[in-house]
């Protein structure tokens, strides 16, 4: 991995973190728990777009540590990779074989919608209470809104993203 | 955007909007009875109606939680996690809706009061 690949890798691991960050001062009230902006994965599905599957994969797991010692607890961490795996092994399997056939934003809405797929599956897991899946779907409502926005910031910024490549 | 997009999300949003209702078809009977679970097994169970008041102290390995039940509700005042998703979670009535707090793993769901016939069940709307 050449330097200038090791600084664009931590430089994305930094702002998602404060993207993280930034979320958690955004307060939020509803009736479901679970419901988030997501802000982090728009540098998720930035860095499948610029990079191998793999240094994403490298980004979002030391974002999920790191966000999690510093603001989180080891119950949000649990739950929170279990979401954000599945999201990302969603949008990197459409980006391998229906790049053509969706734009960043399908991309990022399939993204969303597993997020909150995981997070639930993790929940009943974790309290073995299966009538929690009861909240799906509003969770997977939240998850296509949520997603669009992401994509379509995703979309604006990767134009950007391209001139620093 | 492209059309497969559209195709996507609109798949997306009629499966969880038609499950949406069927969920809710399913919380619509006033319940009678609390049940607060801890990782998965009973820890206390409680009849209720619309007259009761109560203030129930849940203490689970240094998790404290306080659920109120008045006025035929059931809702979650006070937790001592730090996300206290569970505070904000609106206040439940019906069967089958649940209170969650993953910390604690506690969960309190609403079911129906033993021993008495549905039509007998007056449904508070």
């Amino acid at each position: 991995m050449s330097n200038r690949k090791i600084a664009m890798l931590a430089l994305l691991v930094a702002q998602a973190i404060i993207l993280s960050f930034i979320e958690r001062l955004i307060p939020t009230s509803f009736a479901v728990p679970g419901i988030k902006l997501g802000l982090a994965n728009i540098i998720t599905l930035i860095a499948l777009y610029m990079f191998s599957v793999r240094e994403a994969f490298l980004i979002l797991v030391i974002r999920i540590l790191l966000t999690s010692l510093l603001f989180g607890s080891i119950t949000s961490l649990l739950y929170s990779a279990f979401g954000g795996l599945l999201s990302f092994l969603i949008m990197a399997l459409f980006i391998k074989y229906a790049r053509n056939k969706f734009s960043v934003v399908g991309i990022s809405v399939a993204g969303g919608v597993f997020h909150n797929i995981g997070q639930i599956a993790a929940a009943s897991i974790m309290v073995q209470n299966f009538k929690i899946v009861f909240y799906l779907p509003v969770l997977m409502i939240s998850g296509v809104i949520t997603g669009i926005f992401i994509g379509l910031i995703g979309k604006y910024l990767m134009k950007y993203m391209d001139r620093v490549r | 955007m492209k059309k497969n997009d559209f195709i996507l999300i609109a798949t997306l949003l009629i499966c969880s909007i038609i499950a949406f209702f069927a969920v809710n078809s399913t919380q619509t009977r006033q319940g009678g009875k609390v049940v607060i679970k801890i990782d998965g097994q009973i820890y206390r169970t409680l009849d209720f109606s619309a007259t009761t008041h109560e203030e129930i102290i849940i203490e689970n390995n240094g998790h404290r939680n306080v659920l109120l039940i008045d006025n035929g509700r059931v809702d979650m005042i006070e937790a001592n996690c730090p996300d206290k998703t569970c505070v904000r979670q609106k206040p439940i009535q019906y069967e089958n809706q649940t209170i969650v707090c993953l910390p604690s793993k506690l969960v309190i769901e609403i079911e129906a009061q033993i021993g008495i016939e549905e039509s007998e069940i007056d449904i508070i709307q």
